[in-house]
């Protein structure tokens, strides 16, 4: 985990990153490979790639609530989601175009965001996510950073056979008991599917 | 009235869908942009590059990022390249300057490609240290330079006229000089052929010749078999005054050849050889 400097070092806070970061993770993995129908969807932390452009697309969305925000972005190149696209939409490799993988791309940020709500909400916090954007990678380099002296950015990379889409979470935290009630979060408790339902309805994704 | 959260959410989704198209085109338009265009960091690191770029560095497009450019030149077209940029972002100024490109080859046979460069500083947020980079390929421009400092060069009378009966663009500096009445080099480009050529008070044109380099004035509507019809009619010889030489100097004589360029069958351009006495042409 990557925390920004002049981010706090206060151990509840830690707590609560290390938390989000196991949130982040376990959606990530799990509707990924529900979306795409597949097995053997591993996910794994990296350390921070700097400055580098992480990959040709980007699909970000924001899940926010008082006093915090989730910045939620999945950087991929077209090459390794070719196979992936294959599988799902019955084509051919060079049938495969780089709007399927933006459209696809987005959706799994939008289901993640959408999990991820369900799962604040479950721990008491409110949120409201966003529309998910699908745009280039490199338009990630105007978009690093924040001002907020709270802040952490975590890195992971969802790998599945030759496929590899690194995911980047910023959070940003304004009130520092805005997220107190994710210091108990735990990963593995089992949510209601309709939580899920609910909050994509809600969004009307 | 409730707030209809679906209606608003589906014209959210509908502004976003647009902006998303609108910048899908952008980057398109830069992906296909006919030179190579780059952004970098101060490294020479490429954060974003196009398919000419690509094509110039043998990637697909989306390999070209991350990939640093200047380790991507030759030795001494990074060692330029290199300079280039840290001026361009140390003076926050664009900078161009022309590389070739690929090994240096010792016999001189093979053609090395020539790109321009320029490098601008990405001014909307000077903080990131980004430089623009483009790249065009100069070769065929700089070859055709070359030949036209040679061409330019060859002692021989030559000159193109417009189908209007001008000067054209093209003209040898001998020729220039040749029809100086003091054999200093003068502007011929635009002139018409009487002032420079076809001299009525040096030359008697018979009233077949004076009809056809009065055709030179609308020689655009012309085929080649009307131009072969108007080039034999022209005169085959003229006089020019001799630099230096007194008024009652008869001049000295030049003859004429007239060779017709066409474009679908019209003449886009005469050029005009002209050789001294007694050298002959043809």
């Amino acid at each position: 985990m990557n925390t920004t400097a002049g981010s706090s070092q206060n151990p509840k806070i830690l707590k609560i990153f290390e938390n989000l970061r196991l949130m982040l993770k376990k959606h990530s993995r799990e509707q990924f490979a529900g979306f795409f129908n597949v097995e053997g969807v591993t996910i794994q932390d990296i350390p921070s790639q700097g400055n580098k452009v992480l990959g040709h697309i980007l699909s970000s969305i924001l899940v926010q609530g008082m006093g915090f925000r989730i910045t939620l972005k999945y950087h991929s190149d077209l090459a390794p989601m070719v196979p992936l696209c294959v599988k799902n939409m019955q084509v051919n490799p060079d049938q495969v175009k780089e709007r399927m993988i933006r459209d696809f791309l987005r959706e799994v940020a939008n289901l993640v965001a959408g999990a991820m709500r369900a799962d604040l909400g479950r721990n008491s916090v409110d949120a409201g996510i966003s529309l998910p954007m699908s745009t280039r990678g490199f338009d990630e380099v105007f978009f690093r950073g924040t001002s907020q002296r709270i802040s952490t950015t975590q890195t992971c990379e969802i790998l599945w056979e030759s496929t590899r889409v690194v995911v980047t979470q910023l959070v940003e935290i304004s009130e520092e008991s805005s997220l107190d009630a994710m210091q108990t979060y735990d990963p593995n408790a089992k949510g209601n599917a309709d939580d899920i339902f609910e909050t994509l309805m809600t969004t009307g994704a | 009235m409730e707030f209809d959260y679906r209606a608003f959410l589906h014209a959210n989704a509908r502004v976003m869908e647009m902006l998303e198209t609108a910048k899908s085109h952008a980057d398109t338009m830069i992906d296909r942009l006919p030179a190579c265009l780059a952004v970098v960091d101060e490294n020479g690191v490429i954060l974003r590059g196009n398919e000419e770029l690509a094509k110039l560095l043998q990637l697909s497009m989306e390999a070209t990022t991350n990939k640093n450019l200047l380790q991507m030149l030759n030795a001494e077209s990074s060692a330029q390249l290199s300079a280039a940029l840290q001026t361009s972002m140390r003076e926050q100024k664009t900078v161009q300057l022309e590389i070739p490109l690929g090994e240096r080859d010792p016999s001189e046979k093979a053609i090395r490609p020539i790109y321009r460069w320029s490098l601008s500083p990405y001014s909307d947020q000077p903080e990131l240290k980004l430089t623009s980079i483009l790249a065009s390929d100069v070769t065929a421009l700089r070859q055709m330079e070359r030949r036209s400092v040679i061409l330019n060069d060859l002692p021989l009378g030559l000159l193109s006229l417009t189908p209007q009966g001008k000067v054209g663009e093209f003209y040898t500096v001998y020729t220039a000089k040749l029809l100086s009445s003091d054999f200093s080099h003068q502007e011929l480009e635009g002139k018409t052929v009487k002032e420079v050529l076809f001299l009525e008070d040096r030359n008697l044109f018979t009233q077949e010749e004076t009809d056809a380099i009065q055709k030179l004035w609308s020689l655009g509507q012309c085929d080649s078999k009307g131009f072969e019809d108007v080039a034999r009619a022209l005169p085959k010889m003229v006089h020019l005054p001799r630099p230096g030489a007194e008024a009652k100097d008869p001049g000295r004589s030049v003859r004429l050849h007239y060779q017709g360029v066409f474009a679908n069958d019209r003449v886009t351009q005469v050029l005009v050889i002209i050789l001294p006495v007694p050298l002959t042409f043809g």
